[in-house]
């Protein structure tokens, strides 16, 4: 299995002295669903910025598909929903302009979409199953169809990786369950490779093959079912 | 990970097929045409499809016989909408051990064939029951297409309201602009009163639409009231509910039908 991200003995700190990430070693392979948890303040937020290339590690090195990350040359292959991921209150864009915002981006051009650029735009949404939505301004819809918005966002793009901080924040948890679910059938249709972080994974536990519980260092990478009872609440983690 | 698709493996190994000697393929069960046509396409070679509405027939009025009851029995998956779309079918899934599928998503309209965007997610749902995430995707491409099609060509149009003779097509016009004016409710016989359909007549003039449309598989009669009391015409929009043999072996098809509701809709409502 050919590696998305590779990422050995990586330490972060902003100051000498204080580390946010201290020798992390994680491998993730293509067409994984892995989630990233941990309690806030424990890291995930930075590990998430340094397999994007969006933070240089301290020490250590991070690789994307095999090329240093923070020089990765095929950034369009990247979907990335940053936390907190929604509209400012007066924007007017619809569905379909949001979607198509991340058609554009991953072109790297200004200019008329194309025939073909339109069909991954509806197939996005469709596919996140906001059809019905699609000419609605996205700050009419609750939480999770605007969650689902983003994500036709980054789908738009046609990413190999797709990167999901807190996606449920401010989301209801029966929209987190079938946003998990979305992701999960999205993984077995398209072959996209997921990095789901958050700090809880109660709505994705049954759709991961893998786990991984940051605190500071990793302390935890295998399945969900090998995890110890009292480490299902993530705060309980000890480092 | 997909724990269906194993059912359907393990039903397999213990010997499903035998409703078919001369067929040893696994069956699928499909509740009326536009899911067969969906299960036929992802399924491809793989599977028997067996659509419980015969040919022609109205899926609403779908009653079981002592052999459906077996076929639904012995199948490997069956993919239906519930909700109440065919009462006779919820009963006998609920009976049922093996997988089933139910496609109803809570919508109001049920009718999610009839918007291409929103069959991408029916699809997607039975190519991940069947283990078959890439045929599925094919025909995701084909829906995208088609409703391409459509935004496109009902994008100028004189007239955005079409008169139905039942409320079949509320998700395609929601997805279109258009607003569905229907003759009745989102089941076909339940007839309106003689007040209602004169309440109705003046909706049809005041809406200024020149069309009433019928669908093939239901009588025209109340259609054609209204149609000849408002002074307007009479033309088919199919809900792609069922095709009929004949209609099937001339090739016709959920894509073919689809097209052809459009090209009714275009003249309908002036489109350019």
């Amino acid at each position: 299995m050919s590696l998305a991200v590779e990422l050995a003995g990586v330490s972060f700190g902003y100051r000498a002295g204080q580390s946010v990430l201290e020798g992390v070693t994680l491998k993730l392979g293509e067409g994984e669903f892995v989630a990233v948890a941990g309690p806030n303040g424990g890291g995930k937020t930075t590990l998430v910025r340094i397999i994007l290339g969006l933070e240089r590690p301290t020490a250590g090195t991070a690789l994307l598909y095999g090329e240093s990350a923070h020089r990765f040359s095929r950034r369009r292959t990247l979907g990335y929903l940053a936390q907190r991921s929604v509209l400012g209150g007066d924007a007017p864009a619809t569905v379909r302009e949001v979607v198509s915002a991340g058609r554009l981006a991953a072109g790297g051009l200004i200019g008329p979409m194309r025939r073909r650029d339109r069909e991954l735009v509806a197939e996005a949404i469709g596919r996140v199953g906001l059809a019905a939505q699609a000419d609605a301004p996205v700050r009419t819809l609750s939480g999770g169809m605007q969650q689902r918005a983003f994500i036709a966002k980054a789908l738009a793009g046609e990413p190999s990786l797709l990167v999901l901080d807190e996606p449920t924040t401010g989301v209801d948890a029966e929209s987190q369950e079938s946003l998990a679910a979305l992701l999960d059938g999205l993984h077995s249709d398209l072959g996209v490779t997921i990095v789901y972080v958050s700090h809880e994974f109660g709505a994705v536990e049954s759709f991961v093959q893998r786990l991984v519980l940051v605190r500071r260092t990793i302390v935890f990478d295998g399945s969900p079912g090998e995890l110890p009872g009292l480490w299902h609440d993530p705060s309980h983690v000890h480092a | 990970m997909r724990p269906l698709a194993i059912l359907i493996a393990a039903a397999f190994l213990v010997g499903c097929g035998e409703t078919d000697e001369a067929d040893d393929r696994q069956t699928v069960v499909a509740g009326f045409y536009p899911l067969a046509w969906a299960a036929e396409q992802i399924g491809g070679q793989d599977f028997r499809v067996v659509n419980l509405t015969p040919a022609g027939a109205e899926p609403h009025d779908l009653e079981l016989s002592p052999r459906d009851v077996t076929v639904l029995r012995d199948a490997a998956l069956v993919v239906y909408l519930g909700g109440g779309f065919q009462p006779a079918l919820d009963d006998a899934v609920a009976d049922r051990e093996g997988p089933s599928l139910d496609v109803f998503a809570g919508d109001r309209d049920p009718h999610v064939w009839l918007d291409p965007l929103s069959f991408v997610q029916v699809v997607m749902r039975i190519g991940r029951a069947l283990g078959r995430p890439e045929p599925a995707g094919d025909v995701v491409k084909e829906l995208v297409a088609l409703d391409m099609s459509y935004r496109r060509a009902l994008k100028r149009c004189a007239r955005r309201t079409i008169v139905v003779s039942h409320a079949a097509f509320g998700n395609l016009a929601a997805s279109y602009g258009l607003t569905q004016l229907p003759l009745t409710g989102t089941s076909p016989e339940a007839e309106p009163s003689p007040r209602e359909l004169e309440r109705f007549v003046d909706e049809v003039r005041e809406s200024g639409a020149t069309t009433v449309f019928t669908e093939p598989l239901v009588s025209d009669r109340l259609a054609e009231t209204v149609a000849r009391e408002a002074d307007v015409k009479v033309a088919v929009l199919d809900p792609v509910e069922g095709l009929s043999d004949s209609r099937l072996a001339a090739g016709e098809n959920y894509l073919s039908v689809m097209r052809s509701n459009l090209e009714q809709l275009r003249t309908a409502l002036g489109c350019r």
